[in-house]
């Protein structure tokens, strides 16, 4: 049996190259993407650890289960908008580089 | 009968001149001609009482104070003994024609009341000043006297002359008056008495202060009858109207000084250098004028010569111990220098001028004036039996009998030069052709009466004093042993007056030169000296005078630069402080308000560059923290 | 259905199986976010979707997986690609794929890799061993039951984004 710390460290690493994709990525979408690791990286976690007997109670058993499921809804939602503004960044100044959307710089 | 009616009088006169004397017009001469008289009649009836040998005082002893502070040594009073007996008939007598003949001098002058006053007032002081039994009251009377002279000087005072005539006659005698207030104070703290009659008795003090005061009142006396140094106020009191000058610069005034020595001479007599300071000085002054006046052209300022020498004249003779010489001339004096005063007056009002050059011939237009004139220059020249041979020989007498054979000298020199100018003058004045451009005529009697009488007083005041009088004056003033007459100096003086006269008549009458050639052109720059009066008035305006007047223009600029350096110094001091304030308003104020927006804009444009539009780098920042803030946490022991 | 579970847990194939997809996930993730074509980086995203997918089987959460494979793979994905296709420039070899502060994103990333991985060793007591799984019932039960709000509004929350989404990319009125 594989320990939890395992799966942990799997989830960890996925987080940490999701962020590292989040901070470093030029283009928007692809930033998307970098956050769709991070999003999973948390699920795996919650699933891990309902399959290893965290929460106990009855009532709460299948709370790692759900909570990955609402992740997955999130992400959905995170998705739909993340994108419907990259287009509408894209539309405007005709750019999907993080770094040329400055706008609002202060 | 009080005697302060005598000085009274004639306030009384002035008063009533200066405040209504517009009013009284022509009549207010009167009122002052009979406040004299009638002080002159009371001054009569006191002398024969104190010549019966009564001395009259008042008040009677034992009453009156004025000051009431030091007690018994301020008890003021007048008294009238043998001395101030005689200076009162004196000065009322001479004071009375002089009044008189004023009126017709001033006739017509727009300040006829005024002048009248003046003289009133100026006799009121006078006679204060003889009678006062108190070195205080003297000093009042003193002081008075000085007031007058300024004020009759300075009379015609639109003209410039007369006003600086005046002020430098009030300054220069303030100056000897300064000596004597010193004299004053020292005499008092000494002895601690400022009587008359006290004073024969602390005279005996041995302390050497007494010595000291009597030099320093002697200065008042150098002042006041124009002896060297301050002899040169008197020439230049010419610019007042000849009456004043009769009066006042010759009679009366000047003889206060004489006067004053006279009355203190007790004092002198126990202190012997402050007697020889006298004499000295006497002497200096006597020979001095005497040749300046040699060289004047103007008949006032020949006679003012002759007063300061005569005056001299009579100082020498109180200096070599002679009370009663000094005093007999005195009085001689006062009657024919009075004489040629108001004779010169009558010139110059007859013939228009005071200049010998504008002169001449006038014994044929102006007879009375001339016949006095006459009489009054034998009797200043010595010739006896005239008054002045008895009171000059007595003076030479003096000298000699008590071994002042230099000063017996000097006076003989004197002597010889005073009948010298006096001829000169006489002749040049009535003697020859007439020079001038006017037309000389008689004055009108009120001008010539006066004159009559003083010639006929210049004849015989003297005999008195005379051994023909029997030395009675001398013996009226107290001496108890009046010298035996001596008569080789009886004749020498006769000798060297008629030598005097010889030679003026010589020079000025035959116009025949006196002088070798070469003599005189040795003599000439002497003569130019004598006849710039020996420069003295010149020393003292450069030695003195500028010197006194760039201190005070410098004491004045280094005021201002005081006062204008304080005002600067408050100025700049004001100005450097609202410079600091609005340094520290620039600086600190602002700078603190500036430097804080600065500041704040400097860290909001510091923080401002976090603010980079870019999402990821929010993202890290907040990705870097968040990171931080664990590690942190987990470190530090567990979530 | 259990036993089979535990059977197949319980065997080294299996754990082999759970080293694998570990490794692909991590893969996967590593080609999403330094591929330079943005099609090719959607593609590797599949790969770790997948890879995570997997892993949800491996513990025993079939539900999950399928969901998984089905919404985030097939929706997500998609919608990502659509995206990509959208927006042109997809494969331009001069863009680099990361941007100037990779270099401290990455410590950045790791940092935070560290931190947690120091919270998870610093737990105080994980489980030994996995449990039996979850039977769908459940999961479906609190759903409805337990978790009915979070599930509402999460439904509300994707009607939000969806219109909101319109919203946002709508072309400009031409008014």
């Amino acid at each position: 049996m594989i320990p939890l710390s395992h799966l942990l460290t799997v989830s960890i690493g996925l987080f940490a190259i999701g962020l590292f994709g989040a901070l470093s990525r030029r283009n928007a979408i692809g930033i998307l993407m970098a956050i769709e690791l991070i999003l999973n990286a948390a699920a795996l976690a919650f699933v891990a650890f309902n399959a290893y007997g965290i929460p106990a109670a009855d009532r709460d058993a299948a709370l790692g289960q759900t909570a990955a499921l609402f992740i997955i809804g999130i992400a959905a939602a995170g998705a739909i908008v993340g994108l419907a503004l990259v287009l509408a960044v894209y539309r405007h100044q005709r750019t999907i580089f993080a770094d040329d959307m400055h706008l609002l710089k202060g | 009968m009080p005697l302060p009616l005598i000085p009274l009088l004639p306030l009384a006169a002035f008063l009533l001149n200066i405040l209504v004397g517009r009013r009284l017009g022509a009549a207010s001469a009167w009122v002052s001609v009979a406040a004299v008289a009638g002080a002159a009649a009371l001054s009569v009836r006191t002398f024969l009482t104190v010549a019966a040998g009564h001395a009259v005082a008042w008040p009677a002893p034992g009453a009156g104070t004025w000051l009431p502070i030091g007690g018994d040594a301020f008890r003021l009073g007048l008294v009238a003994d043998p001395m101030s007996a005689t200076m009162l008939l004196v000065v009322t007598g001479i004071g009375a024609l002089i009044t008189l003949y004023s009126i017709g001098y001033m006739h017509g002058d727009p300040r006829y009341s005024r002048f009248f006053a003046y003289l009133s007032l100026f006799t009121a002081a006078m006679l204060l000043l003889l009678l006062a039994d108190h070195f205080l009251l003297l000093f009042v009377g003193w002081e008075l006297v000085g007031l007058c002279s300024y004020l009759l000087i300075s009379f015609w005072f639109e003209n410039p002359a007369a006003a600086d005539a005046g002020k430098k006659a009030f300054l220069t005698t303030r100056l000897g008056d300064a000596g004597f207030l010193l004299g004053l104070f020292l005499l008092y703290t000494t002895t601690g008495t400022l009587r008359f009659s006290d004073l024969a008795a602390v005279a005996h003090d041995p302390s050497p202060w007494l010595g000291v005061a009597a030099v320093l009142l002697f200065c008042g006396a150098v002042g006041k009858s124009a002896q060297f140094p301050l002899h040169v106020w008197l020439p230049d009191a010419m610019e007042g109207p000849t009456p004043v000058s009769a009066l006042i610069h010759a009679a009366t005034m000047v003889a206060a000084g004489v006067y004053l020595v006279a009355r203190t001479f007790v004092l002198f007599e126990h202190h012997p250098a402050a007697l020889q300071t006298v004499a000295v000085i006497g002497g200096i002054t006597a020979f001095g004028a005497a040749t300046i006046a040699v060289t004047q052209t103007d008949i006032k300022r020949v006679l003012a010569y002759s007063t300061i020498s005569q005056l001299g004249l009579m100082m020498l003779g109180l200096g070599v111990g002679s009370t009663t010489a000094g005093f007999f001339h005195l009085v001689t004096h006062a009657c024919f220098k009075a004489l040629l005063f108001l004779g010169a007056g009558s010139v110059i009002h007859g013939a228009g001028a005071q200049e010998v050059g504008q002169l001449g011939g006038l014994w044929r237009t102006q007879r009375v004036t001339a016949v006095t004139f006459l009489i009054a220059t034998l009797a200043i020249a010595g010739v006896p039996p005239l008054a002045g041979f008895w009171s000059k020989d007595e003076l030479l007498a003096a000298a000699l009998h008590h071994g002042h054979g230099v000063l017996f000298l000097v006076g003989a020199a004197t002597s010889a030069l005073t009948a010298f100018y006096m001829g000169r003058l006489f002749l040049l004045t009535f003697a020859g052709t007439y020079r001038g451009h006017g037309h000389p005529h008689e004055s009108p009697a009120v001008m010539t009466v006066p004159l009559a009488l003083l010639a006929v007083a210049s004849v015989v005041v003297g005999l008195p004093g005379s051994p023909w009088g029997g030395h009675a004056f001398q013996r009226f003033l107290g001496e108890p042993h009046p010298p035996a007459p001596d008569l080789a100096v009886m004749a020498f003086s006769t000798v060297i007056a008629a030598l005097g006269l010889a030679a003026a008549g010589w020079r000025y009458g035959l116009n025949r030169p006196l002088l070798p050639a070469g003599l005189r052109a040795a003599l000439a720059p002497w003569q130019r000296a004598a006849a710039h009066t020996y420069y003295v008035d010149e020393l003292y305006d450069r030695w003195i005078i500028r010197p006194v007047l760039a201190a005070t223009r410098g004491a004045f600029r280094a005021d201002q630069r005081l006062i204008d350096g304080a005002v600067n110094l408050v100025g700049t001091g004001t100005l450097a402080v609202s410079r600091l304030k609005r340094w520290v308003d620039a600086v600190l104020v602002d700078g603190a308000v500036n430097g804080t927006a600065a500041l704040v804009g400097g860290v909001g444009s510091l923080a401002r560059r976090l603010q980079t539009g870019v999402v990821q780098h929010y993202l890290l920042l907040a990705a870097a923290g968040a990171a931080l803030a664990l590690a942190v946490a987990l470190t530090r022991g567990g979530l | 259905m259990t036993d089979a579970w535990l059977l197949t847990v319980l065997s080294p194939m299996a754990r082999a199986a759970f080293y694998l997809l570990a490794a692909v996930t991590l893969a996967g993730a590593l080609g999403v976010t330094l591929t330079r074509n943005l099609f090719h980086s959607a593609l590797w995203l599949a790969v770790t979707l997948l890879g995570v997918a997997g892993l949800y089987l491996y513990l025993g959460a079939e539900f999950l997986a399928v969901v998984q494979v089905l919404i985030y793979v097939g929706a997500i994905l998609v919608l990502l690609l659509f995206g990509v296709m959208l927006t042109a420039r997809i494969a331009d070899p001069a863009v680099p794929a990361l941007n100037r502060h990779a270099l401290l994103a990455a410590l950045v990333a790791l940092c935070t890799g560290w931190a947690l991985r120091l919270a998870v060793r610093q737990a105080a007591a994980l489980p030994a061993g996995p449990v039996a799984p979850v039977p769908l019932e459940t999961l479906g039960r609190g759903l409805v039951t337990t978790y009915v709000l979070p599930f509402e509004v999460l439904s509300l929350i994707l009607i939000g984004a969806l219109v909101g989404a319109v919203v946002i990319a709508r072309p400009e009125r031409r008014s």
